[in-house]
């Protein structure tokens, strides 16, 4: 699992998902702590407050302003850090003792609760406070209050610790976004690879179930019943095409064989002409049959067990000698471009074939033209397996229709092809996992097939019951 | 010596079209229809080679092939199949068959494979140095061509071609029997290549001589050789 990937990939999603529900979390449980703190840290100072106020009240009723005064200078010489606000204001509107050079502006004479922001004698800074202002009787008036300093300092260390929280949250999220990401690609990864096994030809590939009847593990029972019954049908597509051609070459045989010893025996000129034109007839059914059957079967996937490795480059020099003297004799240079080496794992007859019949075609329909190249190109992971001819080639609308089964294009006609020679070449290509293509070679037609250039396994050995 | 054949094949046309064909080149066949009486037959050994068809009733062609091969009876098998998949031959091949024809086929290329199989079953091919016929000669080690004398300039290709010819003198060789000899590739090459590789070969060979050496067999393929 790589976070690296493109950020659309759905690792990456679960990941954002994961690091976004974790700063959430972490950022609502300091947020639920500060305001608690908070809560406590008010109440704390209000308890602080009201303790001062009744103190200084009591010394007040007792003994009168000498006494409160006493109390306030006493108080506030031991007051120590627990930074007490404190002012007795005679009814004259001076102040008689305490620690403010003023009354704070605005402020009234019972006052529950109230925090602002004043300065204390002799400190440098004004400081947050929470105030509280009682009639003490006679006319005077007491401020007690304390200094919140430590709740600011408290804000300033939920705030570093909602960042710091959330750094590593980051690293966190990253890793169990990873770690999940992990566990599921893992299950998911080895049902991918099953399947791609068993489009490979592995037809006994199957997902290993690990027992805990979660999603995936019936996932992986799904998979495996449907794996299970393309191999039924596969099996049963081999014998019937089997059957088919053993029913259906019989017959053929057996005109075949009725044929030869006709024209063994006469010695009519006409006979034997119409008996030649029989036999070639009762050839090109079964060269159509024989090629029919073959596009079912490759189609179907079967036949890899029979891919070897072989040199590819060498395939298409050998072709080229095979042609060579034919293309030579219907006034086409054959060319081939090929590196010294091409190691291929392919069905040798089937690619031959195919070969060969895009060679016939060229030689066929490249009318007009001069050179027909054979190339092979290793590029991207393909090996590129090309027939270029200089003819009039195909136009683009008709290309999809030269491909289809028994599809022949006007020109095509008076050759008399069956019109499965080019669909027979697109199926071995889809049986070795790669693609053919039509295309434009200005002038001309470019025949292409793209093969993977290296299996991912070694070519898997099917067991089918015959 | 009248070599014998062991004919194993249930469809009566075919098997009577083969029988009497090879009766008429001059081989004794024994004919059986079915897999268990081919088998009982094969096991007596006494056969110069064996025509199988693999499509029996009773038992199947390649069960009667493992069979005779595991009793260790070493006669040439030609396997007739009507599967006409490229795998049924390599099957064929793999199971301990010699060689492998699908049907239908025409009757001069069982023959020509019956008697290149007897052939090869009987001498060992020892190392031969130079292979001739007629007048043709032909150095594998120098690889010179020579006829009645002068040298005969060949590619490798046209080479390999008449060696093979030359290797099978006096048989005839289809042209699937070529394609598959020199170039080792058993696809139906569709149209007529090969006949255009024997015709620029014949040039070479016979061009300016009285004999020609190298034969087309109407309806089979060609010969090279001398009789007429």
């Amino acid at each position: 699992m790589n976070l690296l990937r493109p950020l659309g990939s759905t690792t990456a999603k679960i990941a954002m998902a994961f690091l976004v529900a974790q700063i959430v979390a972490v950022g609502v449980a300091l947020m639920l702590m500060y305001g608690f703190t908070e809560r406590t840290i008010t109440a704390d100072a209000q308890n602080f407050v009201s303790e001062l106020d009744s103190d200084v009240s009591d010394e007040f009723e007792r003994g009168g302003l000498a006494a409160a005064t006493v109390a306030i200078e006493d108080r506030l010489a031991n007051d120590g850090p627990r930074n007490a606000v404190i002012i007795l204001r005679a009814p004259n509107g001076s102040l008689a003792v305490g620690n403010l050079d003023a009354w704070p502006t605005g402020l009234g004479d019972s006052v529950g609760w109230q925090e602002r922001v004043i300065r204390t004698t002799g400190s440098a800074q004004a400081a947050m406070s929470g105030l509280h202002t009682a009639k003490l009787g006679g006319g005077y008036v007491l401020l007690s209050g304390q200094i919140l300093e430590s709740e600011e300092r408290l804000g300033t260390i939920i705030e570093s610790s909602l960042i710091t929280a959330s750094l590593a949250g980051l690293v966190v999220a990253g890793f169990s976004a990873w770690l999940f990401a992990w566990f599921i690609g893992r299950r998911v990864n080895h049902i991918a690879n099953v399947a791609s096994e068993f489009s490979a030809g592995e037809l006994a590939a199957r997902v290993s179930p690990d027992g805990s009847g979660d999603a995936f593990d019936r996932l992986g029972h799904a998979i495996n019943a449907m794996l299970e019954r393309v191999q039924v049908l596969l099996t049963e597509l081999r014998l019937v095409t089997d059957a088919l051609a053993h029913d259906l070459r019989s017959p053929i045989a057996r005109l075949k064989a009725t044929i030869d010893r006709a024209s063994m025996t006469t010695r009519d000129g006409t006979a034997i002409a119409a008996l030649g034109s029989v036999s070639d007839e009762a050839d090109r059914l079964l060269r159509m049959l024989t090629t029919a059957l073959q596009i079912s079967r490759n189609e179907a996937g079967i036949g890899r067990e029979q891919f070897t490795r072989f040199d590819g480059a060498e395939m298409l020099r050998d072709l080229a000698e095979v042609y060579g003297p034919l293309a030579e004799d219907q006034g086409f240079a054959l060319e081939v471009a090929v590196p010294a080496h091409a190691t291929i794992d392919a069905h040798r007859e089937l690619l031959g074939q195919s070969l060969a019949n895009l060679i016939d075609n060229a030689l066929k329909y490249a009318v007009g033209g001069s050179t027909i190249a054979l190339s092979l190109v290793q590029r991207e992971g393909a090996l590129e397996l090309a027939v270029a001819d200089d003819g009039p080639g195909i136009a683009e609308d008709d290309r999809a229709l030269a491909l289809r089964r028994f599809g022949r294009l006007e020109a095509a006609r008076p050759q008399g092809g069956a019109g499965l020679g080019l669909s027979l070449v697109a199926t071995v290509a889809h049986l070795h996992g790669g693609t053919f293509a039509l295309e434009d070679n200005a002038p001309g037609l470019r025949a292409v097939m793209r093969l993977p250039s290296v299996t991912p396994q070694t070519p898997p050995v099917l067991a089918l019951p015959q | 010596m009248t070599l014998k054949i062991l004919l194993v094949e249930d469809d009566k046309t075919v098997a009577d079209f083969i029988a009497k064909g090879l009766a008429e080149a001059g081989l004794q066949v024994d004919h059986a229809a079915n897999g268990r009486d081919g088998l009982y037959l094969a096991t007596d050994g006494s056969y110069d080679a064996i025509v199988l068809d693999r499509m029996l009733p009773g038992m199947d062609g390649m069960a009667v092939l493992g069979a005779i091969r595991a009793a260790k009876i070493e006669t040439p098998v030609i396997i007739l199949s009507a599967l006409g998949a490229v795998d049924a031959r390599v099957e064929g091949l793999d199971a301990g068959a010699d060689d492998y024809l699908t049907k239908p086929f025409g009757f001069a290329e069982l023959l020509a494979r019956i008697r290149l199989l007897i052939r090869r079953g009987k001498n060992e091919p020892a190392p031969q140095t130079k292979l001739v016929c007629g007048d043709l000669e032909m150095d594998l080690l120098s690889r010179r061509v020579r006829r009645a004398g002068p040298a005969v300039e060949l590619q490798p290709r046209e080479f390999r071609l008449l060696e093979f010819l030359m290797r099978h003198k006096d048989q005839v060789v289809t042209r699937t029997m070529l394609l598959e000899g020199v170039w080792e590739y058993h696809f139906d090459p569709g149209t007529n290549v090969i006949d255009v590789h024997v015709s620029r070969l014949r040039k070479k060979i016979d061009d300016g001589f009285g004999v020609p050496l190298l034969k087309t067999v109407r309806g089979a393929g060609y010969m090279l050789g001398t009789a007429d």
